[in-house]
């Protein structure tokens, strides 16, 4: 989760400093782990263009280039 | 990136505390210690008032009863379900945080969610959000050995009182901008995927497979 917070706010252009309501879940039911395997669709000669760091700063970047200008 | 995983050895008189992480650490110190005041509470929780205890003990539900009533709550809640002049609704009023309220919403069964206002329901939740958002500002206390309740003055007191109820509009756009509450600890670790890999992999596997159900719809018959 930090290194997400990380990169959303390098791609706002921001610098927060993080405070953790602590405990290794962030709720009730929260799973603090999981892999999502893709190996079935490995199997399908399928493998993924984005890494997930990659993925994450440009979902960030398409998020924001669609929020409308104050 | 200044992480601030814990407040230790911090001395500084001009700190913020999210509002997520204080009604956490309320909860949580009421939960683990059952029996509490909320006085005694507020006196060991670092700028909570007990005022604040109160509010957030009421808001999300004092764990402490809640444990004693879960039983009876589960009754209570299958014969209203069962009875004949069902009202749906749901008490979120003993949830811990706005998260929770979203997994609810979506695990809640179709019984219990039917007729429901999702409207309403989504207006909720953003507003709890947005509650999350808020922050409580310290002023000149010192974190490390924590507010001096009895010789505090009217001042610091009446300080404290207000700083219970700052919201995002009332701090200065740097401190907007320089405070983000992290829900857990933040080594919690998912797998994502982006979108576009997400539809290339169904499409991928539905032309590889030729006689999945979805592809099958395209080559019926018209009725």
């Amino acid at each position: 989760m930090t290194q997400i917070a990380d990169i959303v706010a390098e791609e706002m252009g921001l610098d927060p400093e993080y405070e953790y309501t602590g405990g290794d879940r962030g709720w009730t039911d929260d799973v603090s782990k999981m892999w999502v395997s893709i190996e079935k669709l490995s199997a399908f000669n399928w493998e993924p263009t984005t890494e997930i760091d990659a993925a994450v700063r440009t979902a960030t970047r398409e998020l924001l280039e669609g929020l409308p200008e104050h | 990136m200044n992480n601030t995983a814990t407040t230790e050895g911090r001395t500084d008189t001009d700190r913020i505390v999210p509002r997520a992480v204080l009604h956490k650490q309320i909860l949580d110190t009421a939960e683990q210690r059952p029996g509490t005041s909320m006085e005694e509470l507020a006196e060991e929780i670092s700028f909570a008032t007990t005022d604040l205890v109160e509010r957030v003990l009421n808001e999300y539900g004092d764990p402490e009863i809640e444990d004693d009533e879960e039983t009876a709550d589960e009754k209570t809640m299958t014969t209203e379900k069962t009875g004949p002049e069902h009202e749906p609704s749901i008490d979120r009023d003993d949830e811990p945080e706005g998260d929770d309220d979203v997994s609810e919403v979506n695990s809640a069964p179709p019984s219990v969610t039917d007729g429901i206002d999702n409207d309403a329901i989504h207006d909720e939740i953003e507003s709890e959000s947005n509650d999350d958002a808020m922050i409580y500002h310290e002023g000149a206390v010192d974190h490390d050995h924590g507010p001096d309740v009895s010789t505090e003055d009217d001042d610091s007191q009446s300080e404290r009182q207000s700083a219970s109820d700052v919201g995002l509009s009332d701090l200065t756009e740097k401190q907007q901008e320089t405070i983000l509450a992290i829900f857990g600890n933040g080594r919690q670790a998912k797998s994502f995927m982006h979108i576009d890999d997400c539809i290339d992999a169904g499409l991928h596997v539905q032309r590889a497979s030729p006689r999945s159900p979805s592809t099958s719809v395209h080559e019926r018959q018209p009725l």
